[in-house]
């Protein structure tokens, strides 16, 4: 931003000119109306004395110094979430999960970007993917515009305090998606937080979904236990009649009632958002399940999936979804909704 | 990884609300020597470079000697010392040797006579000759300045000289005693040579200040320190303040795609240095985030070491709930007050001269506010006084100038 009275070249965002200290006349990210009233916003900082605009955040006014009520939030609000970051997930090997540069095998670190490599990349990338169906030809979605991860509601991160230690780390960050080392306490990428009350819950590795894929297990999750998923369907819930999602975990079976839209996610009264099928009692919050996560299509025999933007994506048969894309689901398919695996069954 | 420097972030909130805009936080950052480091003191060569032109007679040149013979008292037997002094010539008149073998030290400062101009790099030039000839590396080689006046037509020289020091790792300590001097050559010469400058207002604080100025210099146990912060993804540095032992703006350099890094310098071995961050971050969900690293590079000269500190993990949760987001800490609220009220002085400084009367007056008044309200009174009175000096007579005293410029900056020191 150049500045009007010295013709300083300034970064776009200053306020101020660095060079003489003219403010610089700058339209300072105006509020949104209020649009829900569940999430608070800082105050953008205007000051009451000298109408100066200052940065949400900021305790004194930067152009006469009064204080600014920087700890009241005020009613304005914002709905949907900022899609503010563009995690690159692919399922390519050898490239960063950041920039996506080419990476040697051995590389710790990008020599591009200095992003660290997933070292031990037994992750979806290193599966054998032999038995996925279709959806695995086409090309993984380069950049879906995710916004982080609301891995933690207020309510869990009061209640559970104190990060625990976890039993084992998650090999990629269940915010955005981007590999990380096994030893890193935050997400290289985005910072979210990869181990204690955001990341603890890190659900025991799914038996690979699909009869067909005796998958391994992934970097730092307990080893999976072969299942007879449908059996284990039998025993621990009526078979329901009709298509339903099973969740190998609890072994709980969730019917998908059409014909038509089924939406699944994670009830939140707070924010009026109630899905057809809410995926808290099966670790939906801890697992990074968005409020709207993805819905079912449920035709005469023909079913489709369609991830709606959710924070921390769906995955079709380890492929992650375009957001707003939908995709032909077909009997036996695994879906996993952030950390929270379920797996597709028509009949 | 090393534990002679711990350090300790703070933030004036735990939690931030989800937004949908960028917002700001801010980050206390503070390097303490652990116990072993605090104690030691650096050895010393110390040179000092004394004004004693006309001006210095009286109260001035009877507070300097006895400052001196204070000061000398706080050198250790094997220290190292030289004093020069000038007016429009210069003389040596104790020559570089350890404090035992200066036996007739004190007697030449009790003979020192006041009189002459004022050719400040002629004392310079012969002091930094002093320390160089006995320079060690894993000393403190220092010169201590002290002048009252204005130097005539060497200023260019001065500046040269300050810089040659500097590149021989002689830092000038500059004290300027009374309103007359040149405070802009003084600051040159202090951040040129990479050493200080300072106020003396009146030959009273003599005394107090040249004692401090030495014990400083011994306490420089940690030099070449550098600061990275590696930020995540959208996380930007707005600025970076020196709050201890000094408010300064350090500012900072970027050295990758998300590493900035900030050039510390000596750190005092009992104080060491906090600094100040404002950091502008981006909209998030609900969460726990790591907005950043920080790292700690040094150099221990008397080790004979370079070491780095471990990485402190800067993690700050998104919240919803506004009653989580009120939680402020006060001392670092205090902090961002104190360095508010540097921030105005320094802008009112500037606008004024650059002839902005308006703009400098306003800021003065926003200055004083503040500094009332920290409890600074006569900082405020001063503040105030030349904003009516700036209004009735389109400028600033002296005096006046001198007093806000180097006093706004130890408003921290009271912590």
């Amino acid at each position: 931003m150049k500045c009007p009275k010295c013709g300083n070249e300034n970064q776009s965002d200053a306020v101020f000119c660095d060079q003489c200290g003219q403010r610089l006349a700058q339209p300072v990210t105006p509020l949104p109306e209020a649009v829900s009233a569940d999430q608070p916003t800082a105050q953008a900082g205007t000051c009451t004395r000298c109408g100066g605009v200052n940065t949400p955040g900021e305790l004194f006014c930067g152009e006469c110094g009064a204080p600014l009520e920087g700890p009241a939030p005020e009613a304005a609000a914002v709905a949907a979430a900022p899609a503010v970051m563009q995690p690159v997930v692919e399922p390519v090997a050898l490239a960063c999960p950041r920039c996506g540069a080419q990476a040697e095998p051995d590389d710790a670190f990008c020599a591009k970007c200095g992003a660290a490599l997933a070292a031990a990349s037994t992750t979806e990338t290193g599966q054998p993917t032999a038995t996925v169906n279709e959806q695995t030809a086409e090309p993984a979605p380069a950049e879906p515009s995710v916004a982080p991860a609301p891995v933690l509601s207020p309510e869990a991160s009061q209640s559970l305090g104190e990060p625990e230690a976890a039993p084992s780390a998650p090999s990629e960050c269940p915010s955005c998606g981007a590999h990380v080392a096994p030893e890193d306490a935050f997400c290289d990428f985005c910072g979210a937080a990869l181990v204690g009350p955001a990341a603890a819950t890190v659900t025991s590795s799914a038996p690979a979904a699909s009869s067909a894929t005796p998958a391994k297990a992934e970097t730092g999750m307990p080893p999976a236990q072969p299942a007879d998923l449908t059996a284990t369907a039998a025993v621990t819930a009526p078979t329901p009649v009709g298509p339903h999602l099973f969740v190998p975990d609890s072994g709980a079976t969730i019917a998908l009632l059409g014909p038509g839209e089924v939406l699944v996610g994670r009830e939140d009264p707070f924010s009026n958002t109630f899905p057809d099928v809410d995926l808290t009692p099966h670790g939906g919050e801890a697992g990074g399940v968005s409020r709207r996560h993805f819905k079912i299509t449920v035709g005469e025999g023909q079913f489709a999936i369609q991830d709606l933007n959710s924070t921390n994506a769906t995955w079709l048969n380890r492929t992650r979804l375009q957001p707003g894309l939908p995709v032909a689901l077909h009997d036996g398919d695994e879906i996993r909704a952030g950390k929270v695996k379920l797996v597709f069954r028509a009949g | 990884m090393a534990n002679e420097l711990n350090l300790t972030v703070t933030l004036n909130k735990p939690s931030v609300p989800v937004t949908s805009t960028q917002q700001l936080i801010y980050l206390l950052i503070e390097t303490k020597p652990n116990e072993v480091i605090s104690r030691t003191r650096m050895p010393m060569n110390l040179g000092f470079v004394l004004d004693r032109s006309g001006s210095m007679k009286g109260d001035k040149i009877k507070r300097l000697k006895e400052a001196m013979s204070l000061a000398i008292g706080r050198l250790r037997p094997d220290d190292r010392v030289s004093v020069t002094i000038f007016n429009d010539s210069a003389r040596v008149v104790a020559r570089n040797d350890t404090l035992a073998r200066q036996s007739g030290l004190e007697d030449q400062i009790r003979r020192l006579q006041a009189g002459g101009g004022t050719q400040m790099s002629r004392g310079m030039s012969l002091g930094l000759r002093e320390v160089y000839r006995q320079f060690n590396e894993g000393w403190a080689n220092q010169v201590i300045l002290l002048t009252d006046g204005q130097t005539y037509g060497d200023e260019a020289q001065c500046l040269k000289l300050a810089k040659e020091a500097g590149e021989h790792h002689i830092a000038i300590q500059a004290l300027g005693l009374g309103d007359e001097w040149n405070e802009a050559l003084l600051d040159q010469v202090g951040s040129l040579s990479g050493g200080d400058s300072d106020l003396i207002e009146s030959a009273d604080e003599v005394v107090p200040l040249f004692t401090q100025t030495v014990e400083r210099s011994q306490q420089a146990v940690v030099r070449d320190a550098a600061m990275t912060l590696r930020l995540v993804s959208d996380v930007t540095p707005r600025q970076v303040w020196q709050v201890t032992p000094v408010i300064a703006n350090l500012g900072y350099a970027p050295i990758g795609e998300h590493d900035v890094q900030v050039e510390l310098g000596e750190l005092d071995a009992e104080q060491g240095k906090s600094l100040l961050v404002e950091l502008v971050l981006p909209p998030r969900q609900a969460g726990r985030f790591r907005i950043a690293q920080a790292q700690l590079g040094y150099d221990l000269p008397l080790e004979h070491t370079s070491d780095v500190s471990g990485r402190s993990d800067i993690v700050v949760d998104y919240v919803t709930d506004p009653a989580l987001v009120r939680t402020y800490d006060p001392t670092l609220m205090n902090i961002v007050e104190k360095v508010t009220a540097f921030k105005l002085q320094t802008r009112a400084l500037e606008e004024a001269q650059q002839g902005n009367i308006i703009g400098a007056t306003q800021k003065l008044r926003a200055a004083a506010t503040r500094l009332l309200e920290l409890g600074e009174d006569d900082l405020a009175r001063a503040a105030n006084q030349e904003a009516d000096n700036l209004e009735q007579a389109g400028q600033m005293s002296s005096g006046g100038t001198k007093k806000l410029r180097y006093q706004t900056r130890k408003l921290t020191q009271e912590l």
